[in-house]
């Protein structure tokens, strides 16, 4: 696709990929793709999961396995990157070209120090003595903004933090001087906190050095804020290609437009209650053609005003949680009161260790209290063993992160179900298996899905079934932790929009816990921030624009947002002019129901 | 399955009872099919697709991991083989009536010499088919009384130990510690030795001695399955612990156990004929294990004698291990689909 891209002279061009495909025997996972990276540009190749982003930026590097097949053009530095032999290649390979990956964790060897780890590519790549390399590698720890930089040369991996980690490998990917640097999923593991600065570091030493940065991200906030132009990539092709400002405010294509409309925005107003997201369908046609239509639909929820007098589905009273670990007593939750209405969604949002999940699970009685009442229905059930609080369990469930390891691999989706209801007291088999066929039904599953395993479902149906097995129980209240944290952003909208159309219909409470705020944003009705422990600020939807505390204004200030906003501010489906771009397929298929 | 479910819509949803329970026009076709066909015709019979018509229990088949096994190759040959050794075991008696250690002919017949003893005689001239046919009864014996008594106990402890953690485990893993520390072979010689040598003691007692692998095992798998969010899942809807333990975690944990037992099969009847050749075994009961130990002597001059038994004993444990292989594929349902 735009071979003769206009803002790119193929003179200039450090990187051009043309045509590469990259196939597994029979499976293409690549399927020719072309684009430019120009020296001191960003270019962010975007997609969601399985697109072949992460494949084409292994291929680049010949990284992958030696059952991928390569073919086409690589061209870096007039030579041809897919021909090469080995033995320049890794020549090329962090000197020339070098690559950060997603995660900081892992990609460390963890009983070298962080001085050696970084010394041992100059040594390899520049030939400097051991002491010229030390003290280079201090200089580059200093450059990429480790604090006491001195004194954390002789660290180990685990002595850092997550964010300090991914620093130490982008100052090894940098060490060399590299003229194109590849970032795949570079702060998905990290928090948004975090993720700032270490974009922010990116972005600066790409233009510094003169550096080609190809950004592999599959969110579209990072690539609004940080990329010069941008990549779409969808079933191993790239659907759309321009400048950010193009992709942004005019897009072209179905699914970019699906993915832009789909992915929440902190600077956006839309609201569960008043919109639903638009759900990107994907047709295959018979010749192998994809066809792709957006899907949205209206809705319109009577905001509940929260009744202060009336007695609330659940309330914590000055709730602490404490754990013993081997260095002494950790407390996670510290004093958490808090209250949620019946058919209200309170958010709750904070960054990994703020002890969110013990809060939830200390709800759940999966974890005991050390201080304080969990009033469910006005019932303290925080004392309650296990046998006691079976009678109360109905009415609050959990919906988990994970959708690949909340599900028993072992069991059929009946049975996972079938069991619920058993435990709880349902004795017909003709009652439960009704029960089941109407829940997978609602969750908007086929029900052959009921005889499937786990292993059968992609992810975002696998979700589904998790929230079956939540709602199967008829709760009141759903806690909802980082539900949709792990789905793709068009996965996600339809699992948001379902979350949405639920509670409307059985008149559910959430307790909507998530590090992401634009997705608390637009499904929540009220927000708790937390921090450390401790509720630190709660707010209404003005929240967003009237912060107090420092820690919310921080965490709000460092949400990426795109630089460029859709013509059209308030996202309201159909009135958008981007979306009239496939009014009739819409139309077709509206007729079609 | 399509790759993006449709949005639920907000109508109220069909009770099950209210749609047609089977379409009738097909119905005796569909009976007739397949009671011809069988279970060959089980693809035949799957709803067509997901509109209206579906059954109220699982429609592929009934007996998923039997209709796994009987498609995979391996799990075949190990069952018919050693279906075939446990008939010639149940048939001793028949086939070779008498006892097996008296003398039935002339001393050290190779086998093929005297057509009346297809496998030969041994020093004293008895009969080799007669010895493994009597020994297949007590060697199985012991190695499946054994593996089971380990399995169970072992599965127990290391299940306990593993989900309730903290001062339980700290228990369990000592008295796993002390199992593990102590020769199990002497363990058991001094055990049989108080007590009667009979066969049945035997089995038991190693058993009682091995399973401490299976528990240490099982512990393992339990404390990692513990963290899985399904089990969290599980406990957050209020399920029992002995449902947790018995049907969620344990079937996920079933693949070392399984492979554990086979191995314990093989070394029960090994340890048993490590009994027998230091004289404390069953003294009236001949078995492949105390055929090696007198065949042993003469390894050099009549190597049938070890030979024989010998590979009576590799076989049965290779094939328990295809069987278990298969098993813990046919468990899977992941690979279950998959020909194996």
């Amino acid at each position: 696709m735009n071979a003769a891209a206009p803002f790119n002279q193929p003179g200039q061009a450090l990187l051009r990929v043309r045509g590469l495909k990259v196939s597994y025997g029979d499976f293409e996972a690549v399927k020719g793709v072309s684009f430019d990276v120009a020296p001191g540009e960003t270019l962010a190749l975007v997609g969601e999961s399985g697109c072949g982003k992460s494949t084409t930026a292994m291929a680049i590097m010949r990284l992958l396995g030696g059952r991928a097949l390569i073919s086409g053009e690589v061209g870096f530095d007039g030579r041809n990157l897919a021909q090469i032999s080995d033995q320049d290649m890794r020549d090329l390979r962090g000197n020339d070209i070098s690559m950060v990956f997603q995660d900081p964790m892992t990609s460390l060897n963890p009983v070298l120090a962080i001085g050696e780890q970084i010394s041992e590519v100059l040594r390899r790549h520049r030939g400097l003595s051991r002491i010229e390399a030390r003290a280079e590698a201090l200089k580059l720890l200093k450059r990429v903004r480790i604090p006491n930089a001195e004194a954390r040369l002789d660290d180990f991996p685990h002595n850092l933090s997550g964010g300090q980690r991914q620093r130490v490998m982008i100052a090894i990917a940098v060490a060399c001087n590299p003229r194109l640097l590849i970032a795949d999923e570079p702060t998905t593991a990290l928090d948004v906190t975090v993720q700032a600065h270490i974009l922010q570091l990116l972005k600066e030493l790409s233009q510094e050095y003169a550096m080609g940065l190809l950004l592999i991200t599959h969110d579209l906030g990072v690539v609004g804020q940080w990329a010069d132009r941008v990549a779409v990539m969808y079933d191993g092709r790239i659907v759309e290609e321009g400048s950010t400002e193009d992709i942004f405010t005019a897009a072209q294509h179905p699914y970019t437009q699906g993915l832009l409309g789909a992915s929440l925005r902190l600077d956006s107003d839309s609201h569960y209650a008043r919109v639903s997201l638009p759900e990107i369908n994907v047709q295959r046609g018979a010749n192998g053609q994809i066809r792709f239509d957006l899907d949205s639909h209206a809705r319109t929820v009577t905001a509940r005003d929260a009744d202060a007098s009336a007695q609330p589905i659940l309330e914590l009273r000055h709730l602490s949680t404490a754990y013993k670990t081997r260095q002494g007593t950790v407390t996670a939750v510290r004093d958490v009161s808090l209250r949620i209405a019946t058919g209200e969604t309170l958010g709750l949002v904070g960054e990994s260790g703020c002890g969110k999940s013990t809060l939830s699970k200390t709800i759940l009685g999966l974890v005991k209290a050390s201080a304080g009442q969990v009033l469910l229905n006005g019932v303290d059930i925080a004392g309650l063993d296990e046998r006691r609080l079976r009678s109360h369990r109905p009415f609050v469930q959990m919906v988990f992160q994970d959708p690949y390891g909340s599900l028993n691999p072992k069991h059929s989706v009946y049975r996972i179900l079938d069991g619920v209801l058993k435990t709880h007291g349902e004795k017909s088999a003709q009652a439960r298996s009704e029960r089941i066929f109407d829940i997978i039904h609602r969750v908007g599953l086929p029900p052959s899905a009921v005889w499937k395993y786990p292993h059968e479902f992609s992810g975002g149906q696998r979700q589904r079934v998790g929230v079956a097995r939540a709602l199967i129980l008829r709760p009141s209240l759903v806690i909802l932790d980082e539900a949709v944290s792990s789905l793709d952003v068009s996965v996600r909208a339809q699992i948001l929009n379902l979350l949405a159309d639920l509670k409307q219909e059985f008149g559910l409470s959430y307790l909507f816990i998530s590090h992401d705020l634009s997705v608390v944003k637009y499904m929540a009705d009220r927000v708790l921030v937390m921090h450390d422990g401790q509720i630190v600020e709660e707010g209404g939807h003005d929240l967003w624009q009237n912060a107090r505390h420092d820690y919310t204004r921080k965490l709000i200030g460092s949400v990426p947002v795109p630089r460029y906003a859709p013509a059209d501010e308030e996202s309201v489906p159909y009135a958008n002019p981007a979306w009239q771009t496939v009014p009739l397929a819409v139309l077709l298929s509206r007729i079609a129901i | 399955m399509s790759h993006s479910s449709p949005t639920p819509t907000l109508e109220r949803p069909r009770p099950a009872s209210a749609r047609p329970a089977t379409q009738p026009v097909n119905h005796w076709r569909q009976q007739l099919g397949s009671t011809l066909l069988g279970r060959f015709a089980a693809k035949g019979r799957l709803p067509a697709d997901d509109s209206g018509h579906f059954p109220l229990s699982e429609p592929r088949h009934r007996w998923p991991v039997l209709r796994s096994l009987s498609r995979s190759p391996a799990a075949l040959i190990g069952f018919s083989v050693l279906l075939l050794i446990v008939i010639v075991a149940l048939s001793a008696s028949y086939l070779y009536p008498g006892d097996p250690l008296d003398m039935a002919g002339a001393p050290l017949l190779t086998p093929g010499e005297d057509w009346q003893f297809p496998l030969g005689t041994d020093a004293l001239g008895r009969d080799l088919a007669a010895g493994l046919a009597h020994g297949a009864r007590v060697s199985l014996m012991v190695g499946v009384t054994a593996a089971l008594v380990s399995v169970l106990i072992g599965t127990l402890v290391g299940a306990l130990a593993g989900y309730f953690g903290g001062r339980v485990d700290r228990v369990l893993g000592w008295l796993i510690e002390l199992f593990q520390t102590t020769p199990s072979f002497l363990l058991v010689v001094v055990v049989v030795s108080i007590t009667q040598s009979t066969i049945g003691i035997i089995a038991v007692v190693i058993g009682l001695t091995s399973w401490d692998t299976v528990a240490r095992l099982v512990r393992a798998e339990f404390r990692a399955l513990l963290n899985a969010d399904f089990v969290l899942a599980a406990r957050t809807v209020g399920y029992s612990t002995r449902w947790i333990i018995f049907r969620e975690v344990l079937p996920n944990a079933l693949p070392p156990i399984i492979i554990t037992a086979s191995v314990i099969v093989a070394s029960a009847i090994l340890t048993e004929s490590s009994l027998s050749f230091l004289g404390v075994g069953d003294p009236n009961k001949i078995s492949w294990g105390s055929m090696i130990g007198t065949g042993r002597d003469m390894l050099r001059s009549a190597l049938y004698l070890t030979a024989i038994p010998g590979i009576a004993l590799v076989t049965t444990v290779f094939c328990l291990n295809l069987v278990g292989d298969a098993l813990i594929s046919a468990l899977n349902p992941r690979l279950r689909g998959r020909a194996s």
